[in-house]
């Protein structure tokens, strides 16, 4: 009887098989690891700093020393927050946050200035939006448009997401053809910017 | 000697051919549909991903072509999903660790090459009975032919749904942009013109 037509040799191989294929495949993700988990927080800190309106280097070294001279990373009772240091005082706070869109979490992070009055600016880290379409949001037109935007609350909404020309100062032009993405950012961004002067770190700031 | 090599070379050249041309995989089996509609609305997506494809699926055959003599035939397949996942997962791990913005933006289809039905269709159909050198070029080519198609679609999609090739403007600014192009419908319009348009040209070859 030849070894293959023995009962256990099917199994024999296929536990062989994993084995060499597992280790071969566990040993590149272990070396390629710390790769990959630098070039997610690369990424996380060049957007914080695109939200911030602050020219974000691609060359990993030059990143890391901008945002040690200039981002404080920190955490109150809501959440993570970052603050952005200019000549020796806060600018502004960024704070990561997760938005509903059409076929997924929409991540991103949007910048206040240090007493929560006006937009510095927005980001987004990840989405699944269509390419083309909802995926726009990522796109320089669109993000420019929040910056310098007041906080101020009128009729429950911050921002007004128009699918037109903005003409007021508080309108934002929505993306045509990705409606959905659109209204479902939009009430998600007016909640949370409403609710962002009441973040522990800016009331703190207040009081002392 | 010589007549020997010449008849493997010519095998080996017309594997590659029918993989790439005669038996294309998207066009005359209708295979790997599903990443064709899904990622060929950018040129940049379109190409990692067929060299993804292609790694993977030369990769794959030559793999199995190795083992086909120690494979036992009742567990075959599970062999074979195990060394097309294996390779799939290098891909995915080179894409995140090297191209991480690509790598987002193929999101889930990378980790889909596994269940391509190419890959498996060749592992099955001619790797599994065939020596390693050329179930290699029997991949390699069909998996050079689903990338040309690919990107024979994503030209056109990227162009007017966009207006841009690789990212770069092309068409003026008042060109009316095809939004559909940009949008899944749009591949299913332009991968039934292009069924259509290689098997028209093809025809010639068959009679």
């Amino acid at each position: 009887m030849r070894i293959q037509e023995r009962p256990w040799y099917p199994v024999v191989f296929m536990v062989v098989l994993s084995a060499v294929f597992g280790a071969a495949v566990s040993t590149v993700e272990v070396l390629s690891l710390p790769r990959q988990q630098a070039g997610e927080q690369a990424r996380l800190r060049a957007r914080v700093l695109q939200a911030f309106g602050v020219d974000a280097p691609t060359d990993p070294v030059a990143l890391a020393g901008v945002w040690k001279a200039r981002v404080a990373e920190g955490r109150d009772e809501v959440g993570p927050y970052y603050a952005l240091r200019e000549r020796g005082r806060v600018k502004g706070y960024a704070f990561p946050f997760e938005a509903p869109g059409f076929w997924g979490a929409i991540f991103g992070v949007v910048a206040v200035d240090d007493r929560a009055e006006t937009i510095l600016g927005i980001s987004f880290l990840r989405h699944e939006e269509t390419p083309g379409l909802g995926g726009r949001i990522s796109e320089a037109w669109f993000r420019d448009q929040f910056r310098g935007k007041s906080l101020e609350v009128r009729d429950g909404r911050v921002l007004e997401f128009v699918f037109r020309k903005p003409r007021g100062p508080r309108e934002v032009e929505a993306i045509t053809g990705a409606t959905q993405t659109s209204n479902r950012l939009g009430r998600f961004l007016n909640e949370f910017l409403a609710g962002l002067p009441q973040r522990p770190v800016f009331r703190r700031k207040g009081s002392g | 000697m010589r007549p020997a090599l010449w008849l493997r070379r010519s095998r080996a050249v017309s594997t590659l051919r029918r993989g790439v041309w005669d038996d294309n995989p998207v066009y005359r089996q209708i295979l790997g549909i599903c990443s064709t509609l899904a990622v060929t609305n950018l040129l940049v997506n379109t190409v990692v991903m067929g060299l993804g494809l292609i790694f993977a699926t030369a990769m794959s055959c030559w793999t199995v072509s190795l083992l086909r003599n120690v494979t036992p035939k009742r567990v075959r397949m599970m062999a074979q999903v195990l060394i097309i996942a294996s390779y799939v997962i290098l891909v995915d791990l080179a894409l995140k660790a090297y191209l991480p913005e690509i790598s987002e933006a193929l999101g889930p289809y990378v980790g889909l090459i596994i269940t391509n039905c190419i890959i498996m269709g060749r592992c099955e159909a001619f790797a599994a009975k065939n020596p390693p050198g050329l179930a290699f070029l029997d991949g390699l080519g069909c998996a050079v032919g689903y990338t040309l198609v690919l990107l024979a679609i994503a030209f056109f999609r990227e162009l007017l749904g966009f207006g841009t090739l690789f990212g770069y403007p092309v068409l003026p600014e008042r060109v009316t942009l095809w939004t559909i192009m940009a949008m899944p419908p749009g591949a299913f319009f332009m991968l039934g013109l292009a069924i259509w348009f290689f098997r028209t040209i093809q025809k010639p070859r068959e009679a």
